[in-house]
């Protein structure tokens, strides 16, 4: 069976215009050449920093941007050689959320005109009354009401909006969607809600998921495999507990060691980069990664590692990563002691309250 | 045409809306603002009676407005004629009326006209973008450059057969562009927003989206621009009439019968003031119903967008001082002084038209020299508020009652000229965008050597030097050329090194950073974070560190507050907070923050969401959503009690152990 | 910044070029050349108006592109042409010129100032009372045509001068066949300067201290005013030094449009107030049928138009560090 999703070699370059008569003098190369797979009912992160490229390539899967190079196929299928009406027609099958909740729905619109448009436009749900029956079924899915359907998108809060644009996203029966930072905007005890929420419709619907963000601890509950990007490439990809158990790129190193963790207690190690993160316009030399690294050496200058698999649906873009000391486990579960449990007593009411409020 | 009066409106009104869209739900709270405004209210009575005027007024009388009476040449207004008569007899009121009336269909013509074409075209070049926006926009700019007030003048003379019905065509003509300008860049800014490409993305019509998710969303600056334009049509329609190049004769416009009795105005007021009079009542109700629509529609109250001020009327940069002083003095405590006291703070935000909104009710705080204070929670919990009062920079519509001691300065209360020798001083503030924190038209290191030179007494040259010494202290590569720049030349993480040389330029006891690295990049946060500590290590410096990351506070703070709904519910040592909380709101924070360092099938979340503050419930604020809730709790609001050494809680129920059994 | 201003100005000499030639197309096909010549009393025969008309380059026998391509190949090299009563458009230029200068220049440069004064003073007390009188009274200034303000004032001063006794002149630029020395020649053009300038100069201050009152409101709830107060300075350092200079930057992109106005706006005043300028210049060659004359008026103020524009731009550049290296 092949993967739902298979991108090779994707690429976009913007071009930069300067001077009087708007010459193109140079090229912001956002994303150079990247090549990922994800499976039915995956959920693959992508996870890095400003200016790496990640929001991007989530457009450009969708053909919302249109690649400079590269293919993208989706259910063996190249969408990059389809023409607008077929495009359109495939669309029905990916969708994307975004990541401001307030600027993705439309004021104007009541929730149930928005979620009624895309029903209109695939021909799903052909009366009104069945419009109205599957715009019931979709609010009741992320866990609103049907009756929400008359208000408009200001009377909710952010939690709440961003669980309608999922609502809307799911109202074709998509097989894909892809999340741009579905939940940076939004507070840290809702995100939790908002990731509840994505992970059990998962498991209902068989969904695969591009999650596409900047922060690894969100990233580590919902996906199953993930891809770190610096500066339009990726620099390695492994299994979700494989990538925090032995991260392998010395950027996928430092970026774990920058996240502080809330436990006092932890010591860990601080590879802290120096510097700021380079222009996409003109990266460094050879690997791009090397104007930071803490362990570059002489030939990191010269030659552009490529994303090597070791065998085992782990790849790293770095030849050295064997030489490494192992990273600090910071990834393991702490002890049981008698603090821990009762934590985590505590912490079962709120689950149990939870489950009685859906 | 190009009155002033015309242009300022409209870039005015195009200001309101395009800072937020509003939704037309809430039409009942806009005609309830609008309503309550009076000089709006005043505007439309004003209107409707003028317009009952003009097309009710010439039926009250039997005089026609072209009928002269011989009988009664320049006679002053009487019972036969009501607002007298003219040079040759004919009757003031029932020509007055008469142009009234055609100066408001021009008018109301006009304006319709122009904002459709505008509409057209503002949305097709914003929208399409590429040569038609560029011809288009040729196209505006071409008309803005043609005199037109010559070119109308030219030509509507020899336009007397198609009567006025040409002219308001030409009026339109020369009167749509601004208008198309300000539509194409709210175009612009719409489409860029992710609805309208999540809309292109499902593959709507592009005519659809213009219609469905563009037009919607600029409608409230048509209508206010639409009512702005028919004033201006009748000024411009009214100036060429006056100079014979509008209405022509044996019509009668409000231009022409002013231009007819200025000559007489001293002599026979009658004959000019009436008319005069008219247009100028006119064209101000018109405004006034203009304004008060953008008034009504003003979003930056209620819910329509996060707004940044806590109401609608904007702050002048306030200090404390004219807010209501209530200072209260706490208990003198043993062994080293807090270089930070706070007892009882209280911050209030008054509100035009709505119950007044407390933010902070009663925190107290003590701050050692350097020690690290966390101050966490999540939006609404006040921990901004308390920042902004520790430094006395409240907008003027705050009120704060209690005492905040710095240094052994009273700041609650204190003038505006106590407060600018404490802050950047003795306290200085960290804040959290740090693009628009800098004044962008001004130099970093120009802007550092004003904090140096506001407190200290020292040359340019010094300053400057000083400035390059700071900047290397944060870690910026190149100080002494990097301080020429402005600050958009500077990346996000240098930028915020920028913000803490000039926070620490004077070195002062305490520094408050509100939510300093939530903006950047989790590499540079941590970079960042690493320097405050080494700073603080190195100049002893107190710090007040504001954020909603438990990481954050984990890595960096001495002592952690819990904030919510206004209130400190949890105040603990770092270690005990987080191995020990003894409070559910603390719990559940804790529980629901996705962690690297451990892997949970289902993240517990906090159900619900924070009370309403102007409407704040009897008891605990936390009631609705606690797991761990009892009758007792919503009865009275729970004290701050201490359950261990150095660990106080706000909940009735600790310690929580016991909550298990 | 350089390539940037370069190719604005590239824009502005194609929009000027298309409006001269739609201007001259305007007014050769909506006035009658030929009609005033043969409206003089005698009537002269029709050669010799073929005559006159072909000397001044208004002759109707031609095509109308060939007279534009006429008038324009000697407007570029500075010459506009004769008058429809055979004298230099030029000279005529010239004069009216300075006359125009003169009426608008006072009333210009006090209202800017005053207005922006104004505009931060209301924005700072806003909602106050003084606030409040200011917004109003500008309120109804703008809601007034300016030939109506202007017509106002004289008929006020001419009460004024009945009632009081004083001797405020308004019409014309001066008193003709004057005696006297330098000091009395400069005060009677200073009173008849006076009405002038304050019909420009309240228009002027309307229009400029609510836009400013707005803009500058817009900058007082921001971010880096907070800031400047946090490192200690005054509040009227903050409020001058950083938050008017910032302020200024809207106004300059205003600025353009606000000159259009005025130029509408003096017109006007000329006219009422007898000044020999622009104004009344276009007004009397409409009623001629000049159309070369009229064809200088339209290019002044096309040119005008542009050139606010310019200036505009340029003094946005130099006001926004932001503008200059993006």
């Amino acid at each position: 069976m092949s993967a739902l999703l298979e991108v090779a070699g994707l690429t976009k370059h913007f071009p930069v215009r300067r001077g009087a008569f708007g010459l193109v003098s140079g090229h912001v190369r956002a994303v150079d050449g990247v090549d990922f797979h994800l499976e039915q009912g995956e959920t693959l992160a992508i996870v890095g920093e400003s200016g790496c490229g990640k929001s991007t390539v989530g457009r450009l899967v969708l053909r919302l941007l249109e690649p400079t190079a590269g293919q993208v196929r989706f259910d063996g299928e190249d969408l990059l050689a389809l023409g607008d009406d077929e495009m359109r027609a495939r669309r029905q099958h990916m969708q994307v959320i975004f990541q401001d909740p307030y600027a993705s729905l439309n004021p104007r619109m009541t929730v149930g005109a928005m979620l009624g448009e895309p029903l209109m436009l695939h021909g799903l749900a052909r009366t009104e009354a069945a419009r109205r029956a599957r715009i019931g079924e979709l609010l009741e899915l992320v866990g609103l009401r049907p009756d929400h359907a008359r208000r408009y998108p200001h009377e909710f809060s952010g939690g709440q909006r961003q669980r309608l644009a999922i609502a809307r996203a799911l109202a074709v029966e998509p097989r894909l969607i892809v999340a741009d930072e579905p939940v940076s905007a939004l507070d840290v005890s809702i995100q939790a809600q908002v990731i509840n929420l994505m992970r059990s419709l998962q498991q209902r619907f068989g969904l695969a998921y591009i999650f596409i963000s900047h922060d690894l601890a969100v990233v580590k509950h919902i996906a199953d495999r993930i891809a770190v990007m610096y500066l339009g490439k990726i620099v390695e990809t492994a299994t979700t507990d494989e990538l925090f158990r032995s991260p392998r790129h010395p950027y996928t190193r430092a970026l774990l060691a920058a996240v502080p963790l809330p436990d006092p207690t932890a010591v860990r190690e601080r590879a802290l980069l120096e510097g700021d993160i380079p222009s996409a316009m003109n990266p460094p030399p050879g690997c791009r990664f090397h104007t930071r690294c803490p362990v570059a050496r002489e030939a990191c200058r010269r030659n552009v590692p490529a994303l090597v698999d070791d065998g085992m649906d782990h790849a790293t873009a770095c030849p050295y990563w064997p030489e490494f000391p192992p990273a600090h486990v910071l990834t393991e579960v702490r002890g049981q002691d008698q603090d821990r449990i009762r934590l985590e007593r505590l912490q079962a009411a709120f689950v149990s309250a939870q489950r009685e409020a859906s | 045409m190009n009155q002033p009066s015309e242009m300022l409106l409209v870039t005015e009104a195009a200001d309101a809306p395009a800072l937020a869209i509003v939704s037309s739900g809430r039409i009942r709270l806009t005609l309830r603002r609008f309503v309550t405004n009076p000089s709006a209210i005043a505007g439309v009575l004003v209107l409707l009676a003028m317009i009952l005027l003009a097309f009710v007024g010439p039926y009250l009388t039997h005089w026609s407005y072209s009928e002269p009476d011989y009988e009664a040449i320049r006679a002053a207004p009487s019972a036969r004629h009501w607002w007298g008569t003219n040079a040759i007899g004919q009757d003031v009121y029932a020509q007055t009326v008469r142009g009234l009336q055609k100066s408001v269909i021009i008018g109301l013509l006009v304006a319709v006209c122009s904002t459709v074409v505008a509409s057209a075209v503002g949305t097709a070049a914003g929208y399409f973008r590429g040569w038609t926006d560029r011809t288009l926009m040729f196209l505006v700019d071409l008309l803005l450059v043609l005199p037109s007030f010559l070119i109308i003048s030219i030509v509507s003379p020899r336009l007397r057969s198609s009567g006025w019905i040409a002219l308001v065509g030409l009026i339109t003509l020369f009167g749509w562009m601004i208008t198309a300008r300000v539509v194409r860049s709210m175009t612009l800014s719409i489409v860029e927003r992710d609805f309208v490409t999540a809309a292109r993305f499902m593959g709507v019509h592009p005519a659809r989206i213009i219609v469905r998710h563009v037009l919607p969303n600029i409608a409230s600056f048509l209508i206010i621009d639409a009512t702005i334009q028919a004033g201006a049509a009748v000024i411009t329609e009214t100036s060429l009439s006056y100079f014979g190049f509008g209405v022509q004769a044996p019509d009668v416009s409000l231009g022409t019968l002013i231009a007819d009795g200025t000559g007489d105005a001293i002599g026979y007021p009658w004959m000019f003031f009436f008319a005069a009079g008219l247009l100028v009542v006119f064209v101000l109700a018109v405004n006034l119903v203009g304004d008060g629509l953008r008034d009504a529609l003003d979003p930056t109250s209620g819910a329509g967008r996060p707004a940044r001020r806590a109401d609608d009327v904007p702050a002048p940069p306030a200090s404390v001082a004219g807010s209501v002083v209530e200072p209260v003095v706490g208990p003198v405590v043993d062994g080293p002084a807090p270089i930070l006291r706070v007892r009882d703070l209280q911050v209030t935000f008054r509100a035009r038209r709505k119950p007044p909104a407390p933010a902070v009710r009663g925190i107290d705080l003590d701050l050692y020299p350097g020690e690290v204070l966390g101050l966490v929670g999540e939006s609404g919990s006040g921990k901004s508020v308390t920042s902004l009062a520790l430094l006395g920079l409240l907008p003027g519509n705050a009120r704060v009652h209690g005492s905040i001691e710095l240094a052994g300065q009273q700041v609650v209360g204190a003038s505006d000229q106590a407060m600018s020798r404490l802050r950047g001083q003795r306290i200085g503030i960290v804040f959290q965008d740090p693009l628009t924190s800098f004044t962008p038209v001004y130099r970093i290191g120009d802007q550092i050597a004003e904090a140096l030179r506001a407190h200290q007494d020292i040359s340019r040259e010094r300053a400057r030097r000083r400035v390059v010494e700071l900047l290397d202290l944060v870690g910026i590569p190149d100080p002494a050329r990097r301080a020429n720049a402005f600050p958009h030349e500077f990346s996000g993480g240098m930028r915020q090194r920028a913000m803490i040389a000039m926070a620490i330029a004077n070195d002062p006891d305490v520094i408050v950073a509100d939510e300093p690295t939530t903006a950047l990049d989790v590499t540079i946060q941590a970079q960042i974070l690493d320097l405050m500590l080494e700073l603080k290590d190195r100049l002893g410096t107190a710090i007040i560190l504001i954020t909603h990351d438990l990481g954050v506070v984990a890595e960096m703070a001495d002592d952690v507050a819990v904030m919510y709904a206004g209130q400190i519910v949890e105040r603990a040592p770092v270690r005990d907070l987080f191995a020990r909380p003894e409070h559910p709101y603390t719990v559940g924070l804790l529980g629901s923050i996705p962690r690297l360092d451990d892997k949970r099938e289902q993240l517990p979340s906090i159900e619900g969401r924070v009370p309403d503050m102007t409407r704040p419930p009897e008891g605990c604020r936390f009631a609705a959503r606690c797991p761990f809730v009892e009758p007792a709790c919503r009865a009275n609001p729970p004290p701050l009690v201490e359950v261990a050494p150095g660990h106080l809680t706000r909940c009735r129920r600790a310690p929580l152990a016991q909550v298990l059994q | 910044m350089l390539a940037y201003l370069t190719k604005r100005l590239g824009y502005y000499l194609a929009l000027l070029v298309v409006a001269t030639f739609l201007s001259y197309l305007v007014a050769s096909m909506g006035l009658s050349p030929r009609g005033y010549f043969e409206s003089k009393n005698p009537r002269p025969p029709a050669s010799t108006v073929d005559r006159q008309l072909r000397e001044i380059g208004l002759n109707d026998h031609e095509n109308v592109l060939e007279r534009f391509g006429g008038w324009a190949g000697h407007a570029v090299t500075g010459d506009f042409g004769k008058t429809i009563d055979d004298r230099s458009v030029n000279a005529e230029f010239g004069r009216r010129v300075g006359v125009s200068l003169r009426l608008l220049l006072a009333g210009t440069i006090i209202g800017t100032a005053i207005g922006i004064l104004v505009g931060v003073w209301g924005a700072v007390r806003q909602y106050r009372f003084s606030d409040r009188a200011i917004t109003t009274l500008s309120f109804v200034i703008l809601s007034m045509p300016t030939f109506l303000i202007a017509i106002l004032l004289k008929l006020g001063t001419i009460k004024l001068n009945q009632s009081v006794g004083t001797d405020i002149k308004f019409t014309g630029e001066k008193t003709p066949n004057l005696t006297g020395g330098l000091g009395a020649h400069l005060g009677d053009r200073l009173s008849h300067l006076l009405l002038p300038t304050l019909s420009i100069a309240l228009i002027t201050i309307a229009t400029y201290s609510r836009y400013q009152r707005s803009t500058m409101l817009d900058v007082l709830g921001s971010d880096y005013l907070r800031t400047a107060q946090a490192k200690g300075l005054r509040r009227r350092t903050v409020l001058l030094k950083h938050g008017l200079r910032t302020a200024l930057i809207p106004i300059s992109t205003f600025f353009a449009y606000g000159f259009l106005a005025l130029f509408t706006g003096a017109i006007f005043t000329e006219i009422i107030y007898n000044w020999h300028g622009m104004g009344s210049w276009f007004i009397d060659s409409i009623g001629k049928s000049d159309v070369n004359s009229v064809q200088a008026v339209n290019v002044f103020a096309a040119v005008l138009v542009l050139l606010s524009g310019f200036v505009s731009d340029v003094l946005h550049a130099a006001l926004d560090p932001r503008v200059r290296s993006g």
